[in-house]
């Protein structure tokens, strides 16, 4: 078989298809799963993800003033599919009521109840969207919202569905083809699959059933018939059930009438198979099913299953392993895998002939050495001195020595192998010697200490993928990138299913900044090892060389989550991400997706650890600049002027002390903080050291108006401060009750103004008075923390911090913030 | 790290063995021996000990009988990962897929894919996890004098009978066992939070020096 040309989408399906029709799956499973990889290597099936919202273009819409009016253009955009299942039409209409109506909100309120009570299959989004429009909370306090409940619960579930939301109905909807639907088959769909779902969450499964059995078989999506074989499986092959038994293929036919090609009927008919009728005629069914529909891995997993109980023990090991590889989160195939393994390990070797059953012996060996299972099996004493068992012998023994003893000196096991090396002959089994020498080279370091050994091995294997590996991994060590290049990809050639020849040839290409290759081979790379953060680091590299920051940060993102990140990690992250908010310079600032993920990058950069390699690292300070930055543009001041006081601290330490932008932006945190004493301090003193530097003026005119800007505050806030701060200690001293929130306030203004004492003693008496937590304690622990701090009180500040934290756990809004910093501090003082 | 011969020196019976062989995920983690009782044989070091006890101390609040009592009382009857195979379990394919990429489930959502790639291939749940541990739980009490052998053995049937009930094999119950392991890091949902476990069911199902190859499941009990 050759390979597959590059070709589009469904040309290449076709092409795999007709290839895999042509196997015969007892004797070419593995050259099936060779194509699989071929092509999977090309089309990569995403794991779908959440249904993005397409954008709509709502025509012009008309003036709604009355309630009337509005529940009229309601009933008209939920009497379509097109319109009923777009946010975008509702909100167009309830923006136009906002725009035009002057009638009082609370007159919409029973219309809009009344119009739910029979349209109530709409997502939670919309109902979401006209809880917020409308004063419901007051229009239930009402004596008419009372009458309506004493009429009708119906009215009591729209209720529900306004605070909560229909999280069933929007799982359906984004499941099936909704907008192949009209409304009227929607009514009779949607209701019953919701219904049978409630049934269901009760055990119900028989009414379940029936309810879903209502539905016309012509219109059921394919979501209800995987419902209905669901239960009747369910209840049949794991509870035994008779009656079930004997509906389940006749309604699995009318099912596969209409969706003939859907994996998880085909499975479920299968596997239905496998539990009632013989292996053999399972295994014919699932191979069929296989030809016709080769990405059908629930099927594969089946035919493993049936090799398994065939005893065909090596098919089923192929078959889980590639599996595994594809889904390692489903740990049935990697148990599977281990229990096929078990079966080839345990199976006598059978030959026609003496020169058969040696050389079966010998391909044994090397599959127990090649799965790590070193107890070899017990062959005929005529066999004992061939020089190539004994050569395995003497590789299994050493394995296994080091298995069991941990390996009691780092180089036995190649020393071992070399000698092994020269008692063998048969040319198999001295490339499956070298693979397993050269496997003990596992870095670019050791290549290169065995220069001459790789150089050997080559010349003897010139076309095994193992020894151009290492030579490939040689080159690349010696920065010869172009020649490293070739031999990578002259393993991917020999062997299209070498992962790592991928990999290699992404980190030439990214060194040749021949970008676009690198980020080709870099995706094969990530597809097949997932989890593998290599991958992402070369491509997240690629897109940053290439200034496309938002790639460059998703790849990095995810890296960061697979692999404990090194100062360079942490870097490059949010490098990525500070390029990407400059670039759009503010252009997208409302942008959910970029505010959420500047979010979610400062929270993965809270999570890592500053190990002594991060410390030491040589952009750790603006490492530091970078998430301050990201803080200021966050509005997470203070969590910034963490950040910026801690890459002050490293470049001190290295000796640098011009340090213009993030001189500038601690001034800027600290005027936004209101810190405007030490605001004002610290800028004064800077700016008499960058005149003394004779530093640029349009650099120094940034820093004078930012003094500005601080002298302003201070003056506003001091006088302010100052007249408050007496009234509010004594109104609170009165009547704790009722100023509990003033405390609050009142916290703030002192943070504000720097009174680190009063903060203190506010702290205190907070306490005092309020020691059952809410909330707003975790405010006032951070702050009266943070005023001790100041006052150099660490270990009164640390226990303030650790209450924080406890609190935390209770109330973990709306400070998630000051959680963050005081845990930081925790850790940062931990003695 | 290296590992024990299987030898059986304190010559126990099948059933014992069994009983010993229901513990094996914890004890293989831990480098302890699969045919005695006791975690090291008769290796009882003062740092063993003290290791031990800080485990059961620390982790499980077990100090002595009433301890353990609680605890396994607690294992028998947790319900973890069967409640969301019984909110999803009939949901179809098309439902799971979306539901497991839906990120204001937070971790829930990889549950809903435990669900999906669990749905009709795993016997008795996720059970093994807590049943596992409670025979491993049961082996520690006894290493440190909070019951006697004696008890150790009655406990270690009682627990075993429950497992007998549930699983058909050493496959399934292994198989109950990772899944429950796997619900419980739901929060770091990756291949290699899990791959520990992986190893030590490959040791098991395929090593001659397992419990699981060298003990039927079908012991009498």
């Amino acid at each position: 078989m050759g390979t597959l040309d590059v070709g589009h989408g469904a040309e290449r399906l076709r092409e795999f298809r007709e290839k895999v029709m042509a196997l015969d799956f007892d004797q070419d499973i593995a050259q099936y799963l060779k194509v699989l990889e071929e092509y999977q290597s090309i089309e990569q099936p995403e794991k779908p993800t959440a249904v993005e919202e397409k954008s709509v273009e709502v025509p012009a819409e008309g003036v709604y003033q009355t309630p009337e009016q509005l529940v009229a253009r309601f009933a008209e955009i939920y009497s379509q599919t097109e319109t009923c299942y777009q946010f975008a039409y509702w909100e167009s209409a309830l923006k136009s009521v906002k725009e035009n109506s002057t009638v009082e909100g609370i007159m919409f309120c029973k219309p809009i109840y009344d119009f739910l009570f029979d349209h109530s299959l709409i997502k939670t989004e919309v109902f979401r969207l006209i809880s917020q429009s409308f004063p419901f909370n007051d229009f239930h306090r009402t004596d008419l919202w009372k009458e309506m409940i004493a009429h009708s619960e119906n009215y009591v579930y729209i209720e529900n569905l306004l605070a909560r939301g229909n999280f069933g109905l929007d799982l359906i909807s984004d499941a099936m083809p909704i907008e192949q639907y009209d409304r009227a088959q929607l009514d009779e769909i949607l209701p019953n699959l919701l219904y049978s779902s409630r049934l269901v969450r009760n055990e119900d499964y028989i009414n379940a059933f029936k309810v879903l059995s209502r539905i016309n078989k012509d219109i059921m999506p394919v979501v209800g018939w995987q419902r209905m074989l669901n239960i009747l499986y369910k209840a049949s092959v794991k509870q035994g059930q008779t009656d079930p038994r004997d509906i389940f293929l006749s309604v699995m036919d009318d099912a596969l009438i209409r969706y003939p090609r859907d994996e998880h009927l085909l499975y479920l008919r299968g596997a239905f198979l496998m539990a009632f009728h013989p292996v053999e005629e399972t295994k014919a069914f699932l191979i069929q099913n296989l030809k016709h529909n080769p990405l059908h891995f629930k099927s594969l997993y089946l035919l493993g299953k049936c090799y398994l109980e065939l005893k065909e023990f090596a098919v089923a090991h192929t078959i889980f392993g590639k599996l595994n590889s594809v889904n390692p989160q489903n740990l049935t195939y990697s148990a599977y895998q281990a229990v096929a393994l078990h079966g080839m390990v345990n199976q006598p070797v059978q030959a026609d002939t003496k020169e058969e059953e040696l050389a079966g012996y010998k391909v044994r060996m090397m599959q127990l050495l090649d799965l790590k299972v070193y107890d070899m099996p017990e062959f005929p004493a005529e066999f004992a001195g061939d020089v190539d068992i004994k050569a395995l012998g003497v590789y299994a023994y050493s394995a296994s020595r080091q298995f069991y003893q941990g390996g009691l000196e780092p180089t036995y096991l190649p020393r071992d192998l070399k000698m092994a090396l020269q008692l063998a002959k048969d040319p198999e089994v001295r490339l499956f010697i070298i693979k397993g020498l050269l496997a003990c080279y596992p870095n670019f370091d050791d290549l290169v200490n065995n220069k001459e050994t790789v150089l050997q091995f080559v010349e003897e294997f010139p076309d095994a993928d193992s020894t151009n590996f290492a030579l490939a991994g040689l080159l690349y060590a010696e920065e010869k990138f172009e020649q490293a290049l070739t031999y990578y990809e002259r393993v991917r050639d020999l062997n299209p299913a070498h992962t790592f020849s991928y990999l290699g040839i992404a980190r030439c290409a990214e060194k040749l900044e021949d970008y676009p290759k690198a980020i080709e081979a870099s995706g094969v790379f990530q597809h097949a090892r997932k989890y593998d953060g290599r991958g992402f680091d070369i491509m997240g590299t690629c897109y940053y060389n290439m200034g496309n920051y938002r790639k460059a940060y998703e790849n990095f993102q995810w890296m960061v989550q697979l692999r404990k990140p090194s100062g360079r990690d942490q870097f490059i992250l949010l490098a990525s991400l500070g390029n990407l908010v400059d670039e759009l310079d503010g252009k997208d600032f409302q942008s959910g997706w970029l505010m959420e993920h500047v979010e979610e990058g400062l929270d993965l950069f809270d999570s890592f650890e500053r190990t002594a390699e991060f410390q030491e690292y040589v952009n750790a300070p603006w490492v530091f600049l970078r998430g301050a930055k990201l803080c200021e543009f966050l509005g997470r001041h203070e969590q910034g002027l963490e950040y910026i006081n801690q890459a002050f601290e490293l470049l001190y330490a290295k000796g640098m002390n011009n340090l213009l932008e993030v001189a500038l932006v601690r001034g800027r945190l600290m005027n936004a903080l209101g810190h405007y004493g030490h605001a004002k301090e610290f800028l004064s003193n800077y700016i008499s050291f960058l005149e003394r530097e004779d530093t640029d003026e349009q650099e120094l005119e940034s820093f004078r108006t930012l003094l500005v800007e601080v002298e302003k505050g201070l003056a506003d806030a001091d006088n302010e401060y100052l007249q408050d701060l007496s009234v509010l200690v004594e109104r609170a001293t009165e009547e704790p009750e009722t100023w509990q929130p003033v405390f609050v306030q009142l916290m703030r203004k002192a943070m504000m103004g720097q009174a680190n004492t009063e903060m203190v003693a506010i702290g205190g008496r907070y306490f005092e008075f309020y020691p059952t937590p809410v909330p707003d304690h975790v405010f006032m622990g951070f702050w009266t923390g943070k005023a001790h701090f100041q006052l150099e009180e660490v270990e009164k500040s640390m226990g303030y911090f650790q209450k924080c934290l406890e609190w935390g756990e209770s109330f973990p809004q709306p400070y998630y913030n000051l959680l963050t910093m005081a845990g930081n501090y925790i850790r940062n003082n931990q003695s | 790290m290296s590992h024990f011969k299987y030898e059986n020196p304190d010559q126990l019976s099948d059933k014992q063995l069994w009983l010993l062989a229901t513990s094996a995920m914890l004890s293989e983690l831990n480098n302890q021996r699969h045919d005695t009782l006791m975690p090291k044989g008769d290796y009882t070091h003062p740092e063993l000990m003290e290791n031990i006890q800080h485990c059961l101390s620390r982790d499980w609040d077990i100090n002595n009988l009433e301890g353990l009592s609680e605890t396994m009382l607690y294992l028998h009857e947790k319900v973890t990962f069967q409640q969301d195979q019984n909110n999803w379990g009939m949901a179809s394919a098309e439902e799971l897929k979306l539901a497991s990429s839906l990120p204001q489930l937070g971790d829930h959502a990889n549950v809903v894919d435990m669900v999906h790639n669990y749905q009709f291939e795993l016997e008795g749940s996720d059970t093994a996890w807590h049943y596992g541990r409670c025979a491993w739980l049961i082996r520690m009490s006894a290493f440190l004098k909070y019951i006697s052998e004696e008890e150790a053995w009655a406990l270690l049937e009682e627990n075993g009978q429950r497992i007998k009930a549930v699983f058909s094999s050493w496959t399934d119950f292994g198989i109950s066992y990772m899944v429950g392991a796997q619900y419980w890091k739901r929060g770091t949902y990756t291949a290699d939070a899990v791959r520990r476990y992986q190893e030590q069911f490959l040791f098991l199902t395929t090593n001659k020096e397992s419990p699981w190859t060298r003990v039927d499941w079908n012991v009498e009990l």
